[in-house]
């Protein structure tokens, strides 16, 4: 068998000009790739987080939705036209802590683009006609969401780490959604947006003085809002697990949650080895257990979620039902087998070269690029961090990250589960992960 | 009307065993991906061996002779890749997209699997188990699995190639053996039934002396006869319902059978296409979705894999929405009918060509920045254009096409081929 003798050298960042408007407003213009076009995110520090109230729910999606149906100078079909003849579109999303505004548009409508965005975001007009459409999507999608495997048990999940803060809603109720009006939504919207935390990411191939020029025109006068918005959840170690009965279903879906003990932002490059060791790899070990071992599953992967001041790692597996006591057994297997033994320098290096060589791939797609740098931005990471990341990794050794496992892990899971209840409870719920938590 | 042609450097050689070698540089970023395509899909298997072709290709990362099993993978990913596979009605693919000095590597494992790979019953087996999961997860334990790719496929098509299930039936992968793995791969898995695709970060020149190196060694095959991928011509309307346990709405597809590949009515479909299905500022989408409310998102196109280039005829043109009603379903093809009728005008039709254009520029462009293994997309373009025009600088060409294309010719398209009798309805039931 060959060796497999690569050395990959620390990423060279493309070149990034970084502007900070009057107002506040973060630029970083990107240029990039060969293409005649220009990927831009505008994103808005408004999310779930912003809806205080419980009957607020959704209504960041519901704002999401509605914003590009109108502003100022130009009505929802206006919009859209203009996107599609300058080859591109507009997409805009939310999530627990920011409203994202996606448009890709061939190079020479750029200016074009910021400016009908700005308008959209400056003069929303909400236009009552297109309401009741807006909220019918709303519930449909709430529909299709409550028997989709994956999104309940996400949602239970969340639910019985951050209990009732936004973070931990599960789904709303659809009578808050149907009473969500232009009143509503516009005081919604004043209070919880500050334009001050905006962020522009523009990529691709551009004229940067003509782009910045725009920017500066379209966003400048921009101050808007007060940021209305929850604290960041408290969290406590109330541990719990819960089943959600889907009658019939051929497999369970799981996902066992662990906080992570004393967590602070200089372990990441430690934290990101770990879970690629343990779950979040094609290669690794659950992965290799579960699914090349034993064809329990299909598709397992676990993950870090980062904030400031804490970090969890999920596992996430559809597992087929007869086998989901076993598969429960053969992660906790592979969590303790880490805590037990360092992993050897060979798989330790092996998978250094993975993430080093992943790091090279996501700095090579327009989106990926950005959503790297918008993660840095939001944790307050210096974007330096990604030119030294590589060679952070390699000073990585089997002692330093035995060390980790054994300061970040714990027994303490949280786990949700969306699987047939007849067929599997009685074999799980004496698991003794299961026996030390409560059942929700 | 400026037009924004790409114009990509584009190398093409074959080896004298017939294996076919296309090299894109892009230099934009110090990685590449390495994709071998071998001219197998779904559409090629036999009666009781549905799924087999997907089946095979996860046997393919079980390891070979020099690479043992759980090595594999292993071995790429440790170089600094991630790697991949899919099966599609006419190939199947394998690729990995890794560091642009790990491209040596990358095209040896590519060559030990082609000549090399060890399968043995254990690995069946649990590949077997993972496949089985696989169809759970996206088909059996979801609403809406398998809609509309498995279900339409099954109804519009009559020739039993194109028509069954591809990700294949339980019973027929649990009697898939290791007497079938051996002749499946000697018929198929071969370099003169194979294209290597490299693009990114590299030299042309290096790259084909590498592949000339490894592969030239291995004699060439014959080829299996052609299929006869052939269909009766469809006279009259066919209606299909189907209950689905799990969904909470009712959904419909309509499906019509596309003009034959690369012709120019193929072309002015793939602009109609743009005009009236994909993006929002679509007929259909303008009316369904904005003026009429009845759907958030409308999905489909030609093909239900890749897009219009990658597949072989016969395609579909199919359309997709989940809904809120099933009795507004009647309500929902009454609209279709009419938006069909409107179009047919070719004042109309001029008025929307300039921006379909545009759009076929911008998914163009879209295809070859695709992440997250860069380059893939154009890949199987230009292993699609390798294998069935023989002619991979086609990439360059398309554009073009679609620029010569007139707006009668589209009415005309419309007229001949998105007939109410050669269409194809399914409507879901809601079964929660």
């Amino acid at each position: 068998m060959k060796d497999n003798n690569i050395e990959i050298a620390d990423l060279n960042l493309p070149g990034i000009v970084n502007k900070k408007l009057t107002n506040g407003i973060d630029i970083s213009l990107i240029e990039y790739g060969n293409l005649p076009l220009v990927n831009m995110q505008f994103i808005i520090n408004i999310g779930s987080l912003s809806e205080i109230k419980n009957e607020q729910q959704w209504l960041t999606s519901f704002l999401a939705n509605y914003l590009k149906e109108g502003s100022k100078q130009y009505n929802g079909s206006n919009i859209i036209d203009l996107f599609a003849s300058y080859g591109g579109s507009i997409d805009i999303s939310s999530s627990d802590d920011d409203l994202f505004i996606n448009v890709e548009v061939l190079s020479k409508f750029a200016n074009n683009a910021i400016q009908i965005i700005a308008d959209i975001l400056k003069n929303p007009n909400f236009p009552i006609q297109e309401q009741k459409r807006i909220k019918d999507d709303l519930l449909r999608n709430l529909d299709l969401l409550q028997v989709d495997p994956q999104s309940l048990t996400s949602a239970r999940l969340n639910h019985l780490i951050f209990h009732d803060h936004p973070y931990g809603r599960e789904f709303p109720q659809k009578k808050n959604i149907e009473k969500f009006s232009y009143s509503i939504l516009q005081s919604f919207y004043k209070n919880a947006i500050d334009s001050s935390k905006t962020k522009i990411y523009l990529l691709g191939k551009f004229d940067s003085n003509q782009v910045d020029k725009q920017l500066e025109n379209s966003f400048g006068d921009w101050v808007f809002g007060h940021g209305n918005k929850m604290k960041s959840p408290k969290l406590t170690q109330k541990n719990a697990w819960s089943l959600i009965d889907r009658e019939e279903a051929h497999q369970s879906t799981i996902k066992i949650a662990m906080r992570l003990n004393d967590f602070s932002l200089d372990q990441y490059p430690s934290l990101i080895l770990i879970n690629a060791l343990l779950g979040g790899t094609f290669i690794s070990r659950i992965t290799t257990n579960i699914r090349e071992d034993k064809g329990y599953s299909y598709s397992p992967i676990s993950q870090l979620s980062v904030d400031k001041k804490y970090c969890f790692w999920t596992q996430t597996a559809d597992v087929s039902t007869e086998v989901t006591k076993e598969s429960f057994q053969e992660i906790f297997f592979e969590i303790n087998r880490l805590t037990k033994t360092a992993p050897s320098v060979k798989e330790l290096n092996g998978m250094i070269t993975h993430l080093s060589g992943l790091h090279l791939i996501r700095f090579s797609t327009p989106r990926s690029i950005i959503a790297q740098l918008f993660f840095a931005d939001k944790l307050g990471i210096q974007r330096s961090f990604f030119e030294s990341y590589i060679s952070m990794l390699q000073n990585l050794t089997p002692q330093l990250i035995f060390d980790q496992v054994n300061k970040s892990f714990n027994e303490n899971y949280f786990i949700a589960i969306a699987g047939d209840k007849k067929n599997i409870y009685e074999k799980i719920h004496k698991i003794k992960y299961f026996t030390k938590i409560k059942e929700f | 009307m400026q037009k924004n042609n790409i114009n990509l450097p584009i190398t093409y050689s074959k080896l004298s065993n017939g294996l076919r070698i296309v090299v894109a540089q892009d230099h934009s970023s110090p990685i590449a991906t390495v994709a071998v395509f071998y001219q197998v899909g779904f559409r090629s298997e036999i009666k009781g061996r549905t799924g087999f072709a997907h089946l095979f290709e996860h046997l393919m990362f079980q390891g070979t002779k020099n690479i043992p099993k759980n090595k594999f993978i292993k071995l790429i990913e440790e170089t600094g890749g991630i790697v991949n596979g899919t099966t599609q009605p006419d190939f199947t693919n394998y690729f990995e997209t890794l560091p642009a000095q790990a491209v040596e590597m990358a095209l040896w494992i590519e060559f030990e699997r082609m000549i090399n790979p060890q399968i043995t019953q254990s690995e069946l087996n649990n590949q077997r188990d993972v496949v089985k999961n696989e169809i759970k997860v996206n088909v059996l334990n979801r609403p809406y699995g398998g809609f509309p790719w498995i279900d339409m496929s099954e109804k519009a098509f009559m020739n039993w190639q194109n028509n069954h299930n591809g990700y294949g039936d339980m019973d027929d992968l649990s009697a898939a053996s290791i007497k079938d793995v051996k002749s499946f791969y000697s018929d198929y898995y071969h370099p003169s039934n194979a294209t290597i695709v490299v693009t990114g970060d590299v030299d042309p020149n290096s790259v084909i002396k590498k592949i000339e190196e490894l592969f030239s060694q291995i004699p060439a095959k014959k080829l299996m006869p052609e299929l006869d991928l052939t269909e009766p011509q469809q006279r009259k309307e066919s209606r299909h319902y189907k209950t689905d346990r799990l969904a909470p709405k009712p959904a419909i597809c309509i499906a019509y059978h596309a003009p034959p590949r690369m012709s120019d009515d193929f072309f002015a479909l793939g602009l109609f296409d743009q005009m009236f299905l994909q993006g929002e500022d679509s007929l259909l989408n303008k009316f369904l979705v904005r003026e009429k409310g009845i759907t958030e998102d409308i999905f489909g196109g030609i093909s239900f894999e890749g897009n219009m280039f990658t597949s072989k005829d016969p395609m579909l043109w199919h359309f997709s929405m989940i809904y809120d009603d099933l009795n507004s379903s009647k309500q929902i093809i009454e609209f279709v009918d009419k938006l069909l009728e409107d179009a047919s005008n070719e004042k109309k039709i001029a008025e929307l060509l300039p921006v379909a254009r545009t759009k076929i520029d911008s998914s163009l462009f879209h295809v070859l920045q695709r992440g997250p293994y860069k380059g893939i997309g154009l890949a199987e373009m230009l292993a699609a254009f390798s294998f069935y025009d023989d002619d991979p600088f086609l990439i360059n060409e398309i554009q073009d096409r679609f620029y010569d294309i007139s707006a009668e010719q589209i009415t005309n398209v419309i007229k001949n081929y998105l007939k109410k009798t050669s269409r194809n309805i399914l409507f879901v039931k809601p079964g929660v």
